[in-house]
């Protein structure tokens, strides 16, 4: 299995498109040069998948929402189509007020906060996200109702529109607002999502799990949980204050390291160990506020690298 | 099947027997070509008959989507097995949000490349795999011959291979 000359491939290439065309008639001149050599014909079928393969590239892309009811999907129209996306872009680039020096319809891009920072977006149609520190957010231009929280954590105030749903992915699920303030937090092993107003459908074509003002969900890797908690506290961590009711340290500790903005680690053993309380944090340095909660959560901090690590008031640790 | 009338396509398929043998043997099927026409034959045989305006294109047009059918069952098998073997610790595919972004992205590559390679080269390529217009139309169309709008197409898949080759090492 040599790769076919230069010479080959273009020849094979350009039988692959006369081919290919609907009005096709020579198929003793295909017949000779194929029997010429019996490289040929394998030289031709790796045209043929090469091109089949770069059509799929215009295929329009899966969306896992709703598209606006007017998008036309007839492929002669579709470059109108990605031009009014421009238009959309060009609106949202100004709101968010990011270097667009080369405005591209239908590219997604990313914001991200640095550790212990907070940013907050206004997307043109009215709707809010408050970015938490250490998050990621991907939206896309050509579609101005979706966001994908890549990392971290953030909180949605959208303007609800029944006939155009706001939908938020996180990993491979998928929130759909029914009018709505919410908080999603994402890590490696754990995805957040809290309520604080309206409702939020769970993976409508799955799951279909209506989440109303206070209810939580909590999806882990051995398992999905349901809980409440007081609507209000929800999204504290805009004002330093972390509200928990059973949460694993883990997570805790991964709030806290997107609050503080330093790396806050937990040891194996006590990860699983729930925590049930408040936590304000305040504005002192990172050091101070968790010398000052960690009694609270009954831990012993020690520092790693640029951070600490949260160990076990029982035992020593390395 | 054999006590069947046979339709008037069915007569011109067994009349060019050889013919249509001699591009299978070279299409790639070899000393199974007896066998792939027979499969052809029951597939024309077992369709409605129906007016056919090019019986003889369309007959090669069928043995030709017969091959690439197989082509493409054979790669299909390879991958199989070919995952079977690397299933261990093989890493899991993105989530589907990601996908559709990485789609999103790829796109408008793609766009860009088409771009990149002049305006006619870009108008051919964009009738032909968009609008899915025929190579002479488009020759009408844009007023030059059927050989640059093959050129150009040539051009287009060129550039686009290069692309994917970028997107595979990503």
């Amino acid at each position: 299995m040599t790769a076919p000359s230069d010479q080959l491939r273009e020849t094979a290439r350009l039988w692959a498109i006369r081919v290919a065309d609907v009005d096709f008639s020579d198929w003793d001149g295909f017949t000779d040069w194929l029997a010429a050599d019996p490289a040929h014909a394998a030289a031709y079928d790796r045209a043929a998948d090469a091109h089949a393969a770069a059509d799929a590239l215009f295929d329009a892309p899966p969306t896992p929402l709703a598209e606006p009811a007017a998008a036309p999907r007839p492929s002669r129209r579709r470059f109108l189509w990605l031009g009014a996306g421009g238009a959309i872009a060009a609106a949202l680039a100004v709101t968010l007020g990011l270097d667009m020096t080369a405005p591209d319809p239908s590219a997604p891009y990313t914001i991200a906060t640095e550790p212990g920072a907070r940013r907050t977006i206004e997307l043109a149609d009215g709707s809010r996200i408050e970015l938490n520190g250490d998050t990621r957010i991907t939206l896309d231009k050509a579609a101005p109702r979706f966001a994908s929280l890549d990392r971290g954590e953030a909180m949605f105030h959208v303007r609800h529109d029944d006939s155009d749903p706001f939908v938020v992915m996180v990993g491979d699920d998928k929130l759909v607002d029914a009018g709505t303030a919410f908080d999603v937090m994402r890590s490696a092993r754990t995805t957040r999502v809290q309520v604080a107003e309206g409702k939020v459908i769970y993976n409508p074509d799955l799951d279909k799990l209506a989440l109303d003002a206070g209810a939580t969900l909590l999806i882990e890797p051995d398992g999905v949980t349901l809980g409440r908690m007081t609507p209000g506290d929800i999204g504290g961590w805009r004002t330093g204050t972390l509200v928990y009711a059973g949460a694993s340290l883990a997570t805790v500790s991964a709030d806290l390291a997107r609050s503080l903005g330093r790396p806050i680690d937990v040891a194996p053993a006590i990860a699983a160990q729930r925590f049930t309380g408040t936590l304000t944090l305040g504005d002192g340095e990172p050091s101070a506020t968790l010398a000052r909660i960690a009694p609270l959560l009954g831990v012993v901090p020690a520092p790693k690298g640029e951070g600490w690590i949260l160990t076990s008031p029982n035992r020593a640790q390395p | 099947m054999t006590a069947a009338p046979t339709t008037g396509l069915e007569a011109i398929l067994l009349d060019n027997r050889a013919r249509l043998v001699r591009f299978l043997a070279a299409r790639g099927a070899g000393d199974h070509a007896e066998d792939v026409f027979h499969e052809l034959w029951q597939k024309i045989a077992g369709q409605p008959e129906r007016p056919v305006a090019q019986p003889m294109s369309y007959l090669f047009r069928a043995a030709e989507n017969l091959m690439r059918d197989r082509h493409r069952a054979d790669q299909a098998r390879a991958r199989r097995e070919q995952d079977w073997q690397e299933s261990d610790g093989a890493p899991a595919p993105p989530p589907s949000g990601e996908r559709v972004l990485l789609a999103r992205e790829r796109l408008r590559q793609a766009e860009a490349v088409l771009t990149g390679l002049g305006e006619r080269a870009d108008a051919v390529f964009r009738r032909y795999r968009i609008d899915g217009m025929g190579q002479a139309e488009i020759a009408r169309d844009l007023g030059v011959s059927l050989s640059t709008v093959e050129k150009d197409l040539q051009k287009a898949y060129r550039a686009l291979d290069e692309l994917r080759e970028q997107f595979d090492a990503e």
